[in-house]
């Protein structure tokens, strides 16, 4: 079964279920007694103000005589209805209670709904719809209620809105308002009203009534509207709407009648809904180097040689056996030399392997490099806060970093302050190109690459007058077109194939620059560089000028020096001058 | 809402307590000695409570060490600012010390501090504060440097 709650913080409130075959309603009410609620009493001199003013219809105090002997006056408890809600219909030959509530509507005043009913169950000789009702009508279904004898046999007619629940004269008075906020009933009157809404509930047959019953899903909570009258201006009361399945009421931005600003929507609070910093960063872990590289393809083959290993492969370059044989297939034996380089990062090495070129192995055997890339760990820096202030971060301390064959690169002080940093390397040993990758532990401890620079560590070594940079890029694209133009099969195409790789144009031109070697002429040890600020601290500074607060509380709280930005002068009482004068002293800096 | 001190006439005695004031001007609560308490003091002419001249026979010596008054007719503390004589009457010149007068008030207030001599934050930029025109310099190495021993790399085609 569904429930229904009233809104919190509102006293008073009374929540009551009704329950009947496949409908429940519940109300909140809002006891309106007249010793605590002082509109009680204009509530009820407006509405006779108006009826008899306006409206010329005069108030019927013999509704419920029983109840009210001496008919209403301004001392009789009025309870405001909301949120009765009628979700369905069921048959029943019971009686209606009669009801008479106030009948004063009018949008820009107040609201007061009214329920009606008929003699007859859904006849023709009323239309219970009270969308159509006009002040004529009004008029005279007020001039009935008053001459009405008994309620027996009669059932309400009245129209149930979704949200509100609430039966109204939308055109009384030829004002109309779809969404009125509330029924007022005497007090006592409720339980009839829901005893017969509910327990008596309608009749059958045929009807016009107009209701507009509304299921409401089990299990489900609603809340229904509410009003908090705060003044005898209902335009200044508060008006609660209903959210359906929601443990909340939404205080509405304007009451459902009267004026709409016609300059645009009112400003309400809004903001401050961040999460502050509860948040959870995300460890970026680190990649490493890839494991495929050009090595892998076979291609090639990289080796670390000692000195004395290229000295060997050198005389064996230049050997008769291996010009013999390289000479028939190509013109330079040297073009089968891919690179030589000095490079100060060490690589991977596997076991040691004859050194091969153009097919023809060496009787030099030199370890073989496995992988094209490696990455080294230089290693991490805590970088402290010498001041525990300000001055330890951005505009005053600057942090940055000596990364060997890159460069110097500086840091975001705000960010590498009060963190570690730690440093590493990764190196195409086939190019000779770096990257230096900087990440950045935050004192939360998540580590993420803030930073990387890329640079060259590697000297080539000429070999010949070729160059090297096209002679690679060239040495490349010529095995893959070798592999095309024999049908794909690279496979030891160079050794076995008779065809001449003279079509791999080498630019014989003199290669001695080591331009990509810059790196290797700096220092070889990655530091950290930070160039604090000299703080000229005089003694009783903080006594004479204070240092920045921004913190709240009473002007006692603080002691010595201060400085009042914001202060609000509550219980003195001083002229306007001495107040104006006491607000710049205190900005002005005073002793507690 | 503004206080009113009793209506007062040119020419009605007051009793009003001199002192000597050894507080900073900044001081909200000062510290006060010598408490001397004079009847017989006059307004002179018309007056303002905020900066009242106060009229007295007698020799000057008697006050002239003083430099803070409290006139409880107008429940406020005044700095003296001036002497003169004039006709034989000295004419007290005052100028009221709002923190003094209102200090038990004015501590009661809520506020936010926007410098303090104890309760700050020093995380926050602090305009005023002063550094010197040179840096302090440090270097911090990372603790696993490349060696300066190079490696050949020798990349053959066909190996």
């Amino acid at each position: 079964m569904p429930t229904f709650k009233g809104y919190n913080g509102v006293p008073d409130i009374v929540t009551t279920d009704f329950s009947c075959a496949s409908a429940t309603v519940s109300k909140i009410l809002y006891d309106y007694d007249p010793p605590t609620y002082p509109y009680r009493s204009n509530y009820w001199q407006r509405a006779n103000a108006f009826l008899n003013s306006s409206a010329g219809i005069p108030l019927d105090l013999s509704i419920f005589p029983e109840l009210f002997p001496d008919g209403y006056d301004e001392q009789t408890p009025l309870k405001i209805y909301d949120g009765i809600y009628l979700v369905s219909l069921h048959e029943t030959a019971r009686p209606s209670p009669d009801t008479e509530p106030l009948a004063n509507y009018y949008a820009m005043e107040w609201l007061i709904s009214s329920v009606t009913y008929g003699q007859y169950p859904w006849s023709g000789n009323y239309d219970h719809d009270l969308d159509e009702f006009t002040e004529t009508n009004v008029t005279a279904l007020i001039s009935f209620k008053t001459n009405w004898s008994g309620p027996v046999g009669s059932v309400f007619g009245f129209k149930v809105r979704p949200l509100l629940g609430v039966a109204y004269f939308p055109y009384l008075y030829d004002v109309y308002d779809p969404d009125p906020i509330g029924i007022i009933f005497p007090q006592g009157c409720y339980a009839f009203l829901l005893d017969g809404m509910l327990n008596v509930g309608f009749s059958s047959g045929t009807t016009t009534c107009v209701v507009n019953p509304k299921t409401i899903e089990n299990d489900a909570e609603y809340v229904l509207d509410a009003l908090v009258p705060t003044s005898d201006n209902p335009l200044t009361w508060r008006y609660w709407t209903l959210y359906q399945s929601s443990q909340r009421l939404r205080l509405m931005t304007r009451p459902p009648f009267g004026t709409i600003n016609q300059d645009g929507d009112n400003s309400q609070p809004d903001g401050g809904h961040g999460n502050y910093g509860d948040e959870e960063s995300d460890v970026i872990p680190s990649d490493g180097v890839p494991t495929i590289s050009a090595v892998s393809s076979g291609f090639i083959k990289m080796y670390n040689p000692s000195l004395q290993n290229l000295l060997d492969f050198r005389d064996f370059l230049y050997s008769t056996s291996f010009i013999d044989n390289v000479m028939k297939l190509i013109d330079n034996p040297m073009d089968y030399i891919i690179a030589l380089m000095l490079n100060p990062a060490s690589p991977n090495t596997g076991t040691n392997e004859n050194i091969g070129a153009g097919g023809i192995s060496s009787n030099v055997s030199a370890p073989i490099i496995a992988n094209q890339y490696k990455e080294f760990d230089c290693g991490e820096i805590n970088i402290e806060e010498c001041y525990g202030g300000f001055l330890d971060y951005d505009n005053m301390t600057r942090v940055s970093v000596y990364l060997p064959f890159c460069g110097t690169m500086k840091l975001d002080t705000n960010i590498v302050m009060h963190s570690t940093i730690k440093l590493r390397y990764a190196v195409d040993f086939l190019t000779g190109d770096c990257i230096a990758k900087v990440y950045v532990r935050n004192n939360h401890g998540v580590m993420a690459e803030f930073y990387f620079k890329e640079g060259n560590c590697a000297c080539m070594i000429p070999m010949t007058g070729n160059n090297y940079a096209s002679f690679f890029a060239g040495a490349l694209g010529a095995i893959s077109g070798i592999g095309s133009a024999i049908g794909g099969n690279v496979a030891g195409g160079l050794t076995t194939s008779a065809q001449s790789i003279a079509s791999m144009h080498v630019e014989h031109e003199r290669v001695g620059n080591i331009q990509k070697g810059h790196g290797l002429l700096g220092n070889y040890t990655p530091y950290v560089i930070i160039e604090r600020p000299a703080q000229s601290f005089p003694s009783g500074n903080n006594a004479l000028l204070g240092r920045p607060s921004n913190i709240g509380g009473k002007v006692n709280s603080f002691s010595g020096y201060t400085e009042i930005e914001y202060i609000k002068l509550d219980g003195i009482q001083a002229t306007d001058a001495e107040l104006e004068e006491i607000k710049q002293l205190l900005a002005d800096g005073v002793y507690i | 809402m503004t206080k009113c001190p009793p209506l007062l006439k040119r020419g009605d005695f007051l009793n009003v307590t001199f002192y000597k004031n050894n507080s900073d001007k900044r001081v909200i609560t000062k510290t006060l000695t010598g408490a001397t308490t004079v009847s017989g003091v006059s307004l002179y002419d018309s007056t303002s409570v905020t900066a009242p001249v106060l009229k007295m026979s007698g020799g000057a010596s008697k006050i002239a060490s003083f430099n803070y008054v409290y006139i409880p007719d107008f429940g406020r503390y005044y700095y003296i600012t001036d002497f003169t004589v004039e006709n034989g009457y000295i004419l007290i010149s005052c100028k009221v010390d709002v923190l003094m007068s209102y200090a038990t008030s004015i501590k009661a207030c809520d506020c936010i501090a926007k410098r303090q001599e104890q309760k700050f934050n020093f995380y926050l930029n602090d305009e005023k504060f002063q550094t010197y025109q040179y840096d302090k310099q440090f270097i911090h190495k990372f603790n696993t440097p490349f060696s300066k021993l190079s490696n050949f790399i020798l990349v053959t085609q066909g190996g």
